[in-house]
């Protein structure tokens, strides 16, 4: 279940502002690349336009090395922020992804991976009663029972402790490693990048343009060290890439 | 506060009256058809019960004939004004125009065209169709475009985002517009009982005022109250039932939501 994703001269402005001005990006099928940049970039315009919500201004969206189809459908997006239904319990709203993509047995599966995803207990509560963090996790529960063939996830982690966040790491490097996806991760975090990426790409100011691609030491699963090295890149790369957006 | 005195607090406003009321009695004791006492009104209300319920049932009719009407076309109407910006521009402007008519003035122009009965329908409908499109419109229109992309992304159709997402999303807006709605519409068909009529609480209060009842116009006035309460209390009973993850934190027995 992966196939290629591949961003080709994206360019869009929303009202006066450019936020995308020529991106390019391949994700390999079943790779991870990880995508970092500051704060208003474009990162989630980026996402939106992949996934095929919002028409670039120019440029396109291939999968596969085809058009990606018009309507939005093969790429699951999980945004940033909350977005369970919240009519909706825990176990109902993971298990609308693969009801969607007509699994026969949504609902137990998707009782299945409530426990996998560590939030037995709560499959009849809706998420008003839930913590931020739970309600991400089950928000990445959905998109994984979703069965896409490409995931794009906006900072998934972001409202985790670094405890629950270290653990949840170990989690979805398994279920990566287990269905092979296509993703492309959003995140602020350079860890995160460190931890679950293949490769890394940093992203300058507004508008989005050219990405830089940060050289990564080792395979996953990496050793501290290389952890380390891969976060000082990136951060050299965030440095480098803020001076640029000032001269500019 | 806690719920044993909210509870305490809920009939100190009416037992209050009740008293100044049986005080002015005392008081300055008046002639019955100017101010009967409180007891006065109930044993009118208990002899005349059987006409009470006669005319509160030709009332409710009315009344909930047109809170259907209204609620029908109104939704009909807030979905493609929602749906659609031509439709929105064409239709919009003139529904929230209609209003500056007072919708009441209509009622004795209507009464020469219609018959009785279906007066009092079409002004209780008119009077509370606003609210249900105002409301209906703000609904669909305010839901959060987060929720509708994600599960569009997840493979829904247009048509299962709106049903699934965008309407739940509108609930909350549109039962406060069904409050409303039911208050109004009481109003509407009594009003238009007034100016023609041959059965009904608005037409029992106006023959029994001009026959010096004041008594029984007074316990059909407090049968008009208890129905506006009634339909309200309905409405806020059918929101609970709608939408439980207001009120609660885990799935109720009673929800077939899937
Ligand atoms: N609907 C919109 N109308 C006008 N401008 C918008 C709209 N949506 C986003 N923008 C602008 O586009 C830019 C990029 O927004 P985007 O949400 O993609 O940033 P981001 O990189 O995801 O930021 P963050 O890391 O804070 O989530 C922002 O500067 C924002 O002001
Ligand atoms: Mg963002």
């Amino acid at each position: 279940m992966s196939a290629e994703l591949a961003l080709r001269g994206l360019v869009l402005g929303r009202g006066e502002v450019a936020v995308l001005a020529g991106v390019d990006l391949t994700v390999a099928p079943g790779e991870v690349v990880a995508l970092v940049g500051p704060s208003g970039c474009g990162k989630s315009t980026l996402l939106d336009v992949a996934a095929g919500l919002v028409p670039p201004d120019a440029g396109e969206v291939r999968l596969d090395g085809g058009p990606a189809p018009d309507r939005p459908g093969r790429l699951a997006l999980m945004p940033q922020g909350d977005s369970l239904l919240p009519w909706r319990t825990l176990a109902d709203n993971v298990a609308v992804g693969a009801r969607l993509a007509g699994v026969p047995d949504a609902a137990a599966r998707a009782r299945e991976a409530v426990t996998r995803y560590g939030l037995a207990g709560f499959e009849d509560h809706y998420p008003h009663a839930l913590s931020g963090g739970m309600r991400q996790r089950a928000a990445l529960a959905r998109t994984a029972l979703a069965g896409r063939p490409v995931w794009l996830l906006d900072e998934p982690f972001g409202a985790l402790d670094a405890l629950t966040r270290a653990e949840l790491h170990a989690e979805v490097a398994d279920v990566w490693a287990r269905l092979r996806p296509t993703v492309l991760l959003v995140t602020h975090d350079p860890d995160e990048a460190a931890v679950l990426a293949d490769r890394v790409l940093v992203s300058g100011p507004r508008p989005m343009g050219r990405l830089v691609e940060v050289a990564v030491p080792e395979a996953r699963p990496r050793t501290p060290a290389a952890r380390a090295a891969v976060r000082e890149h990136v951060m050299d790369a965030l440095r480098a890439q803020h001076a640029v957006g000032r001269t500019a | 506060m806690s719920r044993a005195w909210r509870r305490l607090a809920l009939p100190v406003l009416p037992l209050g009256g009740l008293l100044a009321w049986q005080a002015v009695i005392w008081l300055e004791r008046p002639r019955d058809w100017l101010l009967p006492s409180p007891g006065a009104v109930w044993w009118a209300a208990w002899d005349h019960r059987d006409r009470l319920w006669f005319h509160a049932r030709a009332t409710l009719t009315e009344t909930l004939v047109g809170l259907g009407i209204a609620l029908a076309a109104g939704l009909v109407l807030a979905a493609g004004i929602a749906a659609s910006r031509a439709l929105e521009a064409a239709v919009y402007p003139w529904v929230v125009a209609s209003q500056a008519v007072p919708i009441l003035s209509l009622a004795p122009v209507m009464a020469v065209w219609l018959d009785y009965t279906l007066t009092q329908i079409i002004v209780a409908a008119l009077l509370c169709v606003f609210p249900v499109i105002v409301t209906a419109v703000d609904g669909l229109r305010g839901g959060d475009a987060t929720l509708a992309r994600t599960v569009r992304t997840l493979g829904a159709s247009r048509g299962w985002t709106w049903w699934h997402v965008t309407v739940p999303a509108a609930l909350p807006s549109l039962f406060s517009g069904l409050k409303l709605a039911a208050v109004f519409a009481v109003t509407g068909a009594v009003v238009a009982e007034y100016v023609g009529a041959d059965r009904g609480l608005g037409y029992l209060t106006e023959i029994s005022t001009a026959q010096f009842e004041t008594a029984l116009a007074m316990a059909a006035i407090a049968v008009l109250g208890l129905i506006g309460v009634l339909l309200f209390l309905l409405v806020a009973l059918a929101e609970r039932l709608a939408l439980p993850h207001r009120h609660r934190a885990t799935r109720p027995t009673w929800s077939t939501h899937t």
